[in-house]
């Protein structure tokens, strides 16, 4: 029993590899099955490649009143110290977060491109959801609240850093509600 | 012969208790940043549940994930005092296996390779000590985490070197230029000294790619190459700030080489 | 602008970290204004994606290849309910919308 156990395991080692070798690469048929890896087992190692990035993301919103924008807000993704960030870095999990969110938003955008969707299409995708969901729990100053968020790209340190704008977002009612202060 | 000679329990042991150091620093950043669960975090339960598949109650609040990330915590401090091998270190095996695949299911975002590959370790390690320690297994789990390892290494390395930005030599001092993984000083170095950068993102490259084989050479060649991987892995946790890097990837460095002994004796 | 005996002025320094600072969030709309003006495609296509994802996953997949994202099925639903897309949705109504296109893959 023991032994038949152990076949299993040695056999399921090597389809697992197998599936991490597969993963490598960008092939649309694969995306189609391990889109149902449910436990996040198969890995993917190109790390910083091929195109490594070269920004930091900032998340900003700013609310509508009586049709007049308001000022620009950032969400909060929380900064390291610096001197200690090579072993205590608990801010690493927000910011790598909004990074899922913003590339996962671009990538959504250049798909729906491909497949000739109109721009306004793009408030239907999940990383949409996602970056909406965070910028709708911020404090809200006024009620009803009518919300957009963008999405602005910093590259370099210190105040001559170069800022990007890469994505701003529909106008969109945050319900009451939402919002906690 | 070569097998029964190779302690392949030993090894993996040892691989546990290295990757478990990351896994409770891990659980401790959670704990540290609970606010980041809270209703304007980017893990509350209304932001996750807006892009997540999966049953909306297992999306638990702020409270429940601190409690699993203590667990984890626990179970990660006594993988690193006693190991895996005995009932004690099987059950916080288990835990910490379980906790860690729970949180970042919970999470839905903000995970990385580290993560994946502590819990790819963690998984095999169950596979092969639990319900009972099993040498077989063992054997077949190093082998395995030392396969990932690998697979890891070279395909970072050839990803890198099919980039025309890695090749131009532009690559680090434009990552280096970030706050999030990222360092003033290391990034300004670069540009004034830019050929320095070109050098070091070849030998970034090439370390990737050739890892695992330079493990095959000579044992000084072997033992040189691991230090320079932990080296790596260090100077990546001081200059970008992935400081899980440093625990994940230098613990599977047994496996390969228990792998090594069993292939070269 | 005051100075203290030693040349060192009172102003408090801008601190200069990941946060974007006032004056920063300040050019945001100008920025925007300027962009579209220019119609500039505001987008990263010449641009590389963060390092982090990459950490991650290859293609910056991340969670969202496990989901219906990239469906063909349901972005073609969408694309029919798009028009019911009203100015100001909430989040709600977004997610409702979308239930719509998978359910009726």
């Amino acid at each position: 029993m023991d032994t038949i156990w152990t076949g299993v395991v040695g056999l399921g080692f090597l389809l697992w590899w197998i599936a991490s070798v597969i993963n490598q690469y960008p092939l649309r048929w694969w995306e189609h099955v391990v889109r149902h890896d449910w436990l996040r087992l198969v890995p993917s190692w190109t790390f910083f490649a091929p195109r490594p990035g070269r920004r930091d993301d900032h998340l900003v919103f700013r609310d509508f009143e009586h049709g007049l924008a308001g000022c620009w807000h950032e969400v909060d993704v929380g900064e390291a110290w610096l001197p200690l960030r090579w072993l205590w870095n608990p801010y690493r999990f927000r910011q790598k977060a909004l990074m899922d969110l913003v590339n996962g938003l671009l990538k959504t955008r250049r798909r729906y491109r491909e497949r000739q969707l109109d721009q306004s299409v793009e408030q239907l995708s999940l990383p949409y959801f996602g970056l909406l969901a965070w910028v709708s729990s911020q404090p809200v100053a006024t009620r009803p609240c009518l919300r957009q968020f963008a999405v602005v790209a910093s590259m370099g340190h210190g105040l001559d850093r170069a800022l990007r704008i890469i994505y701003v977002s529909h106008i969109h009612r945050v319900p009451d509600g939402d919002g906690g202060n | 012969m070569a097998m029964a000679a190779i302690d392949f329990v030993g090894a993996l042991d040892a691989t546990v208790r290295i990757a478990a150091v990351g896994v409770g620093l891990t659980g401790m950043e959670l704990v540290a940043d609970r606010r980041a669960f809270q209703p304007r975090g980017p893990f509350s339960v209304n932001v996750v549940a807006s892009f997540h598949r999966g049953p909306a109650w297992l999306l638990v609040g702020p409270n429940t994930v601190v409690a699993v990330a203590f667990l984890q915590i626990a179970a990660a401090a006594v993988l690193v005092v006693l190991g895996p091998l005995y009932l004690i270190g099987q059950l916080a095996l288990v835990a910490a296996t379980i906790t860690s695949m729970a949180l970042r299911w919970r999470r839905g975002l903000g995970g990385d390779g580290a993560e994946q590959l502590t819990i790819i370790i963690l998984v095999a390690a169950t596979l092969a000590f639990v319900p009972k320690t099993s040498p077989g297994r063992a054997a077949l789990a190093v082998a395995f985490v030392a396969a990932q390892s690998s697979l890891a290494y070279v395909t970072a390395g050839v990803a890198k070197l099919v980039s025309p930005v890695w090749r131009g030599g532009t690559a680090l001092p434009a990552i280096l230029a970030t706050y999030g993984h990222g360092h003033a000083w290391a990034a300004g170095m670069l540009r004034a000294h830019p050929k320095v950068g070109t050098m070091l993102g070849w030998g970034v490259m090439l370390f990737e790619a050739l890892f695992p084989f330079l493990l095959l050479g000579p044992y000084a060649l072997a033992l040189a190459t691991a230090m320079v991987g932990v080296s790596f892995h260090l100077a990546c946790a001081v200059l970008m700030g992935l400081n899980s890097f440093a625990w994940s990837f230098p613990a599977t460095y047994v496996c390969l080489f228990a792998v090594r002994v069993y292939l070269l004796v | 602008m005051r100075y203290l005996p030693n040349g060192r002025s009172l102003m408090p320094k801008p601190k200069a970290g990941l946060r974007l600072s006032h004056a920063e969030l300040a050019m945001l709309d100008a920025l925007i204004v300027f962009a579209q003006e220019k119609g500039l495609v505001l987008d990263d296509d010449d641009d590389p994606p963060s390092g982090a994802a990459e950490v991650h996953n290859a293609r910056n997949d991340g969670i969202f290849r496990l989901m219906d994202e990239y469906d063909r099925t349901v972005t073609k639903r969408i694309r029919e309910l798009a028009p019911k897309l009203d100015d100001a949705s909430t989040l709600r109504q977004l997610i409702d919308l979308r239930g719509q296109a998978v359910r009726g893959r």
